[in-house]
């Protein structure tokens, strides 16, 4: 039927399998009808009677029905139960909201811990069934202490619960415990005598926790034995949790108002500091101030110590300097004492008290300051009783620049325990200023004497140079001065008139602009300059470069010009002008004068040789011995004449410039020859005996130069030979090839020689010396002046040597550079 | 025999060479000085003329270049004579158209000869 869910009629049970025969039957006819509430089987209403097959669809239908009536009846009636159940469910459930708000609003407006545990206390007290509740919490060393209690009850402060395993179990599991009979559980046991006090028979035993941490328990207690129920557990966790919040809160907000006041009282303690910073601050800046105001020691290092003095209560300050070992006082400043005995002036001497010096040497050593708080009583200085210092407390700290120490900085007061050592940074603060203002003092002073002392060698050399200035104005010729990077840098007044040039046009100005005045001779000049400039080792003192131009006026000016080198360094040069155009023109003059006369005296020469010779040739008649014999004298004279017209003419030909040499290859062995034979000719002629040799090297180089020139050089040096040698007198021609650059003649004789004090001047125009048989023998001086000119003008040099000595002769030597193969 | 002209300023030495060419057997006409020597020769047409270089009125350079100009005397070989022996003078001497330049003073029997070689060259 339960399957089916319909009814079931079943006419004789003892005829159907479904019945189990269990029992004898007395009913036979059964009907089963099933209670069916919102489609689902309730229950079901079974019939029985006696009589078999009694029950008619006619009953399954009445029954049925009632079935369905009853079914809803009975839905009804559970339903309204179930209502009510809920009902209550749900009042108990507001209640304890209401409760719960309450006690949340009562714990929230409370920041005192007992204050929350006694509330928490009676709340659970009220709201469940308890006889007492203790609220116990973990103090800062873990110790269990009771304190609040429901009911309330006054508790002696500090009422501690012995540990017990409980607390251990509760702090690890965070859980609750309950025990409904305390004495039947072992873990309690410590706390039966607290439990028992209370008369408590059974326990549950409420934990405190915020998150992991279990503040304390609530021992919720009842004087029976009673098991908590569900909810009233529930309820009592609600409320515990809430109160452990507020114990979190509490403590919480216990801690923050301890750091708060914590803060506050560091704050006023920084404050403090700051202050006393800012104070140390304003006396540094002031100390700063003074010391930089001015150089003036003494007045500064005065204000400066006031001022330390003053912001650290000092009496007297003194600054001790170590001057290479000796300990002497620079500055003392503040309240004056009695001088030390033997000072003899106020106390604000130089001379340090023996202690102060001590102390002075100490910090000056260890480069670290100290505090004497009572100078007799401290062992580490001494004094002797003879000279006692007026003061007592001491600070000295040691004056300290970069490395070094310059001694120290000390202040004193007459009392002991003046001063105290906070007051160090100070006091090293204004040592560290102090010594820069001091070491800077001094190398002002330092500085100040050598610029001193330069400003006067620097004023000393001014007027040295404007003295030489002076002197190079005022010099009658030409001065130019120029500096090492060939700037004019001086051009005196003749200088001026005499190049034609403004000063102002010329100074500052490099001396190469200027030479194109210069023409042609100016590149050798700078040339010069530009080489002794480079190279000032190159120069020899003595050698000037001398050199004369012809400016566009047609003047014409010598110049000499020399460098200024001092220790290898070119300083720049200095070149002298002077106008010699009157001396060049006096000069061509004489020489003009001379060649004119020489021509002039050709023109009755011409005549007397000719006529003599016409007669000679017997072309105006016979002539006799003697006639023809006095006409050769005259004509011989004509010749030396003729000798000397020639010379002159040479040497004025050759001062004036106007000799030219072509030159040519010259087969030297042949112009010897040559004069060999004429000097042979004019021996015989002259009836004077000599002999000539010469010794020619083998293989002579080919020399260039002019033929006749050449000729006539040695023709000269023969002929003198001869002239200054007597009768029987023997000449030398030697000529050899010197080194691969030149070829040297020699021509010797061994006649009178020249007086040692005549050779200096022996190349000189005119010149013969004084030694009377040279001067009784002809000549015109003017032989050696032409061949020298003609030996330098071929590039070669002239030379001689004698003893002076009669029969030792000379020998003269002159050579002759090789022909340049590579021209 | 040939004719020479001697154009010299100074008596002295014009007298010389005179002598001393007729004396070599030369017919000698003379002037004393450069105008006169050019009308000279223009006149005489000799076969040599002998001139000096430093002369008044007209040079010998002048009168030598006259001489060359003229046609009819063009031909005749001039010697120069002077004093001065200096290259560039006797550059200037043989461009005014000489045919030698002597140096005075001069012996006469080397005047006479280098007379006698000119003429020789050319054919006289």
């Amino acid at each position: 039927m339960v399957q089916t869910g319909h009814a079931l009629r079943v006419p004789d049970v003892r005829q159907d399998p479904r019945f189990p025969s269990l029992v004898e039957m007395e009913r036979f006819s059964w009907l089963g009808v099933p209670l069916i509430a919102k489609g689902e089987l309730i229950g079901a209403i079974a019939l029985e009677k006696t009589e078999a097959d009694y029950y008619s669809a006619e009953h399954i239908q009445v029954v049925t029905t009632f079935a369905g009536q009853a079914a809803v009846a009975i839905e009804n009636a559970r339903l309204y139960e179930e209502s009510l159940r809920r009902a209550t469910e749900l009042d108990e459930r507001s209640q304890r909201l209401a409760l719960l708000n309450r006690l949340s609003a009562e714990l929230s407006r409370s920041l005192d811990t007992d204050h929350i545990l006694a509330l928490t206390a009676n709340e659970l007290a009220q709201a469940l069934n308890v006889s007492v509740v203790s609220a116990v919490l973990f103090g800062q060393d873990g110790q269990p202490e009771l304190r609040a209690e429901a009911p309330e009850r006054d508790l002696p402060p500090g009422t501690t619960l012995p540990g017990s395993p409980l607390f251990e179990r509760l702090r690890e599991t965070l859980g609750i415990f309950s025990a409904a009979d305390i004495h039947a559980e072992p873990e309690l046991a410590p706390l039966l005598p607290f439990l028992n006090e209370r008369g408590s028979q059974s326990l549950l035993a409420l934990p405190l926790a915020t998150g992991q941490e279990l503040h304390g328990v609530l021992f919720l207690q009842t004087s029976y034995a009673y098991r908590y129920s569900l909810p009233e557990i529930e309820l009592a966790r609600t409320i515990g949790n809430q109160s452990a919040i507020a114990i979190q809160n509490a403590r919480l907000f216990g801690e923050t108002r301890r750091l708060t006041e914590e803060l506050e009282e560091r704050v006023q303690l920084r404050t403090a500091e700051l202050v006393q910073e800012h104070h140390n601050t304003e006396t540094l800046l002031r100390i700063i101030t003074e010391l930089s105001a001015s150089l003036d020691m003494s007045q500064v290092l005065n204000r400066t110590l006031a001022v330390l003095n003053e912001a650290s209560a000092a009496e007297q300050s003194a600054i001790l300097l170590d001057r290479g070992g000796q300990i002497e006082v620079y500055h003392r400043a503040g309240l004056e004492f009695a001088p030390p005995p033997g000072e003899g002036e106020s106390g604000n001497g130089r001379k340090p008290w023996q202690p102060e010096k001590s102390i002075a040497a100490w910090v000056t050593r260890l480069r670290k300051p100290t505090l004497v708080n009572d100078l007799p009583e401290d062992g580490r200085w001494s004094q002797d009783d003879a000279n006692r210092v007026p003061y007592r407390s001491v600070i000295a700290v040691p004056l300290i620049l970069g490395e070094e120490v310059l001694g120290s900085l000390q202040l004193y007061h007459r009392q002991a325990g003046q001063f105290i050592s906070k007051q160090l940074d100070l006091v090293e603060a204004a040592a560290r200023q102090i010594s820069i203002a001091i070491n800077n003092a001094e190398l002002f002073g330092l500085i100040r004497d050598q610029s001193e002392r330069l400003g006067g060698m620097l004023r000393d050399q001014q007027i040295e140079a404007s003295r030489s200035r002076a002197i190079l104005e005022a010099v009658a010729d030409g001065v130019l001065v120029t500096d090492s990077s060939g700037r004019i840098t001086l051009f005196n007044a003749s200088a001026q008139s005499i190049l034609d040039l403004q000063s102002a046009q010329v100074m500052g100005q490099s001396l190469d602009q200027f030479s194109g005045l210069f023409g042609k001779a100016a590149q050798t000049w700078m040339r010069t300059i530009r080489t002794w400039s480079r190279d000032p080792g190159i120069y020899r003192p003595g050698d000037t470069y001398a050199e004369q131009i012809m400016l566009d006026n047609g003047r014409v000016v010598s110049i000499h010009l020399a460098p200024v080198i001092w220790r290898n360094d070119f300083l720049g040069t200095v070149s002298i002008f002077r106008d010699i155009t009157a001396d060049v023109k006096v000069d061509r003059l004489k020489s003009e004068f001379v060649a004119n006369v020489s021509h002039e005296l050709r023109t009755p020469m011409t005549s007397i040789k000719g006529y003599v010779e016409i007669l000679l040739m017997g072309a105006a008649g016979p002539l006799a011995d003697q006639q023809t014999h006095f006409l050769r004298i005259v004509k011989s004279n004509t010749e030396r004449l003729s000798v000397l017209v020639n010379d002159l003419l040479d040497v004025s030909r050759i001062e004036a410039g106007r000799v030219t040499l072509s030159w040519q290859p010259l087969d030297l062995k042949e112009i010897a020859e040559d004069v060999a034979s004429d000097l042979v000719r004019r021996s015989r002629e002259e009836n004077k005996p000599m002999s000539i040799h010469l010794e020619l090297a083998p293989a002579l180089p080919r020399v260039d130069g002019d033929l006749e020139r050449v000729s006539q050089v040695l023709w000269n040096l023969v002929s003198n030979a001869y002239n200054y040698t007597p009768e029987n007198g023997h000449i030398e021609v030697r000529i050899r090839s010197l080194d691969e650059t030149e070829v040297q003649l020699d021509v010797q004789d061994n006649g009178i020689g020249i007086a040692l004090r005549d050779q200096k001047r022996i190349f000189e125009r005119f010149y013969r010396g004084e030694d009377p048989l040279v001067l009784a023998t002809a000549g015109t001086g003017l032989g050696l002046s032409i061949v020298k000119t003609l030996v330098e003008m071929h590039h070669g040099r002239i030379w001689f040597s004698s003893s002076g000595i009669r029969g030792e002769g000379s020998i003269f030597s002159f050579t002759l550079p090789l022909r340049q193969t590579e021209e | 025999m040939a004719k020479i002209l001697i154009a010299e300023d100074e008596r002295d030495i014009r007298d010389l060479v005179a002598f001393t060419l007729r004396f070599a057997g030369y017919e000698v006409v003379a002037a004393s000085n450069g105008e006169e020597a050019v009308q000279m020769a223009l006149q005489e047409i000799p076969d040599l003329i002998l001139m000096d270089v430093r002369m008044p009125r007209m040079t010998g350079y002048e009168a030598c270049a006259r001489i060359k100009t003229e046609a009819a005397i063009q031909h005749i070989p001039v010697v120069f004579l002077s004093a001065k022996g200096q290259e560039s003078e006797i550059k200037t001497g043989l461009e005014a158209g000489a045919a030698e330049y002597m140096l005075k003073p001069f012996a006469p029997d080397q005047l006479t000869e280098r007379v006698r070689s000119l003429l020789a060259q050319q054919g006289k």
